[in-house]
């Protein structure tokens, strides 16, 4: 579709005057190229005006066209993928590197702030050399994290599932510099957190549940690569939410407790999601009946049971957010603005569940 | 160009192919060469370029340019660069297979001012850096457009320039001339970076170790048959263009002004400047310096600004991928404002009864009108005239002859000035459209093309927005007068944020404004068609003491910056007049037109009132 021709069905479903389209029409073309249309998950030759010409078409009434259209406007939070790319540039001057100074400073027993004796110290490149770097999810761009802040590539995984013969060779590898040497902190890398669900499960289980169990199983070559007397855990989020952070760091202390550990663990990320957002959703009660009008029941599958789900239009577990990253939406999005093209309404920004059974969750 | 709406675009310097430069560029500016100057005098002279931010200054300069001069070569015979091209090679700028003029381009920067405090050298040393920097930068400045001109790669071939220029008067002491360009540019780059490294230091400057220069010798070693690709001349002259002269210190441009004019070298040297820095130059007009102040140009030559500014018009709305043109109706649309008018005929023929009732004196008059034949928008208007006549009349202390006027003697009365006027009250009275059509926008525009394009964007959106709603692209009179008025009063707010001292300006320009208003809506119309400006008359002021012109009096102070300020920065304009004494000049303030719109004043300019300085003061302060 021609972007002119999307533009003239915009202004018709909206029922724009000459006015209101030299509003909207700048605003929504600046927006789009700057951010909207790179959307990875448009259909082949769509872009977002289109996809907005679509979803707007699928409402009833011209009330609800233009509570959708005000949900877009008001509400949405793009995270584009130039957004996300600095928020890796900075991930290890703004949080790895001071973690990694601190530390250094209190081995050595002098203050954290005489920044460039603690740099120029070789204690501090051990330290750094001693930290390996796992991802958490494709999101996490670890090979593109790991450029940035000049690793070694033996100290990078890509995935939180590490075979015993990598775990092997890395150490192999670590000894050859540092003889004797073993890994002694660990940061755990993600991109986006809305809930904090799949990382820690009531049950212990999850993503920290399986590399927590990994540490401590002295039956794994993980095991014997940790130096566990002095050994520190960091997770480390480029997005997430106030809520998942609680969440998460609550998880840890169940795990401490299964484990019996007792290690310094931190939960952190770059740019925080605060409560504000979703009360600006969920206080706004026009556009909480226009979602739940809108919704379409067959998403809800065994998986999002698993979160809050009263009110699930509001996506999984109730998140209520507005957020839609450059390459899916998360299921924690309001579900109007994501739902697959083969339901009853369709999402603006379709995600793509990265298991056939929508497994997929932040 | 792949835009929606390229009225948007702003300055030439951020439109960065130079194909869409000149697709956008209206020649008519060079209209300035080709009527006021025989082609020679053109490249002989020493030429200001003056004006306010965004009349097209560096527009102008961009064009002389070695990459803009052979796009349009290379283009010469396309219908859009054809007219342009023409214009060039009249003034001999370039011929039908070559660049006769070689454009080297020099923008002035802040960081030159920052020279002037570096209290810790010495005045005379501060002078000589001041030189070396801008000989080294007027000197790979010439290289660059030489290889660029020659469509040559910068810096690998600078060696293929042979720099022949016969050092008699010893200005290159570090280096043998004659010489490469790599040479040459090496030398000039090192110097420039020295002094960078000098401005860049922390610690207390030690000017000793840079080559320190006397005089600006670039200008004169850099002549057209000193530089040679190939053993080849390939210019006949080199224009040297220095932008942006403003941001000089005072005493750098003082001292640079003086030194050129001075030397009155053979180069041919434009410099371009903006208002903010008044002209003090005791030097006479035409024979040391010729000056172009763009907006004075246009001042003189409204229907020549108005085809300027349709042709931009044209040429942007040809670069916009949707394919609209920009037309503005310039009639009133009688069938959406019908009512209006035939409302307005009621009370206006109410007001003229209730206004004579008490006399005979206008019975011929109010018959002529009752009975004119023409539509309410006519009637309406020449109800006002009447009206206008009758409120004349009526305030004459004559003593009341009971005759009645004749149709005849209310024709003789009824002049441009009252016609001008009557639709101005009509309009506010009824509130009726008045600021509407292109060439309303032209007088709005003050000369100034920047301007004009901040008032067409807003139009030329709503043009796109109709037409992608499948209707007539025309805007209405009423829609157009909106428009205008919300971006005037858009302009008005951001004066907070665009002006130092804005305060006291923004109080300043209430009070005149409200003063014109007053003024203008006066119901004899005394100033027809109303009141825009002032003249400062300092004579009149009784001295009680033996004091200063208002000039140079510190009393002065906040009217001197006001004034300096709006003049600056395009609130103000000056226009002289003769009037009084045999050959005697006055300036006349008036205010910038789309001020006018924001206090709901007429465009057109001659209407001005005389203030004494401490009058205007009194504006400043409440």
């Amino acid at each position: 579709m021609r972007t002119t021709l999307a533009e003239t069905l915009l202004a018709k479903i909206m029922d724009w005057n000459p006015q209101e389209i030299d509003h909207e029409r700048p605003l929504l073309q600046a927006m789009a190229n700057l951010k909207w249309n790179e959307y990875q998950q448009f259909s082949p030759g769509t872009r977002f005006l289109e996809s907005l010409v679509k979803w707007l078409q699928q409402f009833e009434t011209l009330e609800d066209k233009k509570i959708g259209y005000r949900l877009v406007k008001d509400h949405l939070i793009f995270i584009s993928n130039d957004q996300m790319a600095h928020l890796v540039n900075i991930l290890f001057s703004e949080k790895i590197n001071p973690i990694l100074i601190r530390k250094t400073a209190s081995e050595k027993g002098i203050s954290p702030y005489l920044i460039t004796k603690i740099l120029n110290d070789p204690l501090y490149n051990q330290n750094l050399r001693m930290s390996l770097f796992i991802g958490l999810s494709d999101g996490s761009r670890i090979d593109h994290f790991r450029r940035i802040a000049f690793l070694n590539n033996e100290q990078v995984v890509a995935t939180y599932s590490v075979s015993d013969s990598k775990m092997v060779d890395m150490l192999k590898e670590l000894q050859k510099e540092i003889p004797g040497s073993k890994f002694k902190t660990i940061f755990l890398i993600d991109d986006f957190t809305a809930s904090g669900m799949s990382y820690c499960r009531s049950d212990g289980g999850g993503k920290l549940g399986k590399i927590f169990c990994d540490i401590f199983d002295s039956q794994k070559s993980f095991f014997s690569a940790i130096d566990h007397t002095k050994l520190e855990v960091h997770i480390l989020f480029y997005i997430a939410t106030t809520d998942a952070l609680e969440n998460i760091k609550q998880g840890v202390k169940i795990l401490e407790q299964k484990y019996k550990f007792d290690l310094k663990c931190t939960v952190e990320c770059l740019l925080q999601i605060d409560n504000s957002v979703k009360y600006k959703i969920t206080s706004d009660s026009e556009l909480m009946l226009f979602m739940e009008k809108y919704f379409d029941s067959n998403i809800i599958d065994e998986h999002y049971k698993e979160g809050k789900h009263d009110s699930p239009y509001l996506g999984f577990n109730e998140s209520s957010l507005p957020i839609i990253l450059n390459h899916n939406t998360p299921n924690n999005t309001v579900a109007i603005l994501w739902m697959p093209v083969d339901k009853k309404y369709k999402g603006l920004f379709p995600r793509i569940s990265r298991h056939r059974e929508n497994k997929y969750e932040y | 160009m792949n835009i929606r709406n390229p009225f948007l675009l702003r300055a030439s310097e951020r439109i960065e192919s130079d194909t869409g430069f000149l697709r956008l560029y209206s020649p008519l500016a060079l209209d300035y060469f080709i009527e006021n100057t025989n082609v020679d005098e053109i490249w002989n002279r020493f030429l200001f370029i003056r004006s306010s931010p965004g009349a097209g200054k560096s527009s102008l300069l961009r064009l002389f340019e070695p990459d803009s001069l052979l796009t349009l070569l290379n283009r010469k015979s396309g219908d859009e660069f054809k007219e342009i091209f023409g214009k060039l090679k009249k003034i001999n700028a370039v011929s039908d297979d070559r660049i006769k003029v070689l454009g080297v381009s020099l923008t002035f920067t802040r960081n030159y001012e920052i020279l002037e405090s570096f209290t810790g050298i010495q005045q005379v040393n501060r002078l000589r850096l001041f030189y070396s920097l801008l000989n080294s930068r007027i000197i790979t400045a010439t290289l660059r457009a030489v290889l660029s001109a020659a469509r040559l790669r910068f810096p690998e071939d600078l060696l293929k320039i042979d720099f022949i220029y016969k050092d008699d008067n010893l200005f290159f002491k570090k280096i043998n001339v004659p010489c490469d360009g790599q040479v040459l540019y090496d030398w000039a780059a090192g110097i420039e970076k020295s002094i960078y490294e000098l401005l860049d230091s922390f610690l207390p400057g030690s000017s000793t170790s840079i080559e320190g220069h006397s005089e600006l010798f670039s200008l004169e070693a850099l002549r057209p048959e000193f530089i040679k690709i190939n053993g080849k001349k390939l210019f006949d002259r080199v224009l040297f263009m220095l932008d942006d002269v403003h941001k000089l210190s005072s005493n750098q441009r003082e001292i640079l002004i003086s030194h050129l004019l001075e030397k009155r070298n053979k180069a041919t040297i434009w410099l371009s400047e903006r208002l903010e820095v008044l002209n003090n130059l005791k030097t006479n007009r035409g024979r040391d310096y010729e000056e172009l102040n763009i907006e004075n140009y246009w001042k003189d030559r409204e229907g020549k600004f108005e085809k300027l500014l349709s042709s931009i018009a044209s040429k942007r709305a040809a670069e916009s991928r949707e394919g609209v043109e920009f037309i503005l109706d310039s009639h009133q649309n009688e069938l959406e404002l019908a009512l209006l008018f035939k409302n307005a005929k009621a009370a206006l023929f109410k007001e003229i009864a209730t206004l004579t009732s008490m006399t005979s004196k206008f019975d011929e008059w109010k018959q002529y009108l009752f009975k004119f034949d023409g539509t309410d928008q006519d009637i309406c208007e020449l109800a006002k005239q009447i009206e206008i006549l009758i409120q004349r009349n009526l305030a004459r202390n004559e003593l009341p002859l009971e005759y009645s006027l004749s149709i005849v003697e209310l024709q003789m009365r009824i002049d441009e000035k009252v016609v001008q006027a009557a639709r101005l009250f009509l309009c506010h009275q009824f509130s009726l459209p008045y600021y509407f059509g292109m060439s309303t926008l032209s007088k709005l525009s003050t000369n100034n093309v920047e301007q004009f394009l901040s008032f067409s964007a807003p139009l030329y959106e709503r043009m796109l927005s109709l037409n992608l709603s499948m209707k007539s692209i025309s805007i209405s009179a009423k829609e157009q007068d909106r428009t205008i008025r919300k971006i005037a009063h858009e302009k008005w707010k951001d004066l907070d944020k665009m002006i130092p001292e804005s305060a006291l300006i923004t109080r300043f320009l209430t009070n005149f404004c409200t003063f014109c208003f007053n003024e203008t809506f006066r119901g004899t119309a005394p100033y027809a068609p109303g009141v825009n400006g002032f003249n400062i008359d300092a004579t009149r002021t009784i001295k009680l003491f033996n004091e200063e012109e208002w000039m140079n009096n510190d009393i002065f102070a906040d009217l001197q910056t006001v004034i300096n300020l709006c003049l600056a920065f395009n609130l103000l304009h000056i226009k002289e007049v003769m009037q009084g004494k045999k050959g005697e000049k006055k300036n006349i303030y008036y205010l910038n037109r789309w001020l006018c719109v924001k206090f709901d004043l007429p465009l057109n300019y001659g209407g001005w009132r005389t203030k004494k300085p401490d009058e205007l003061l009194r504006w400043t302060k409440r």
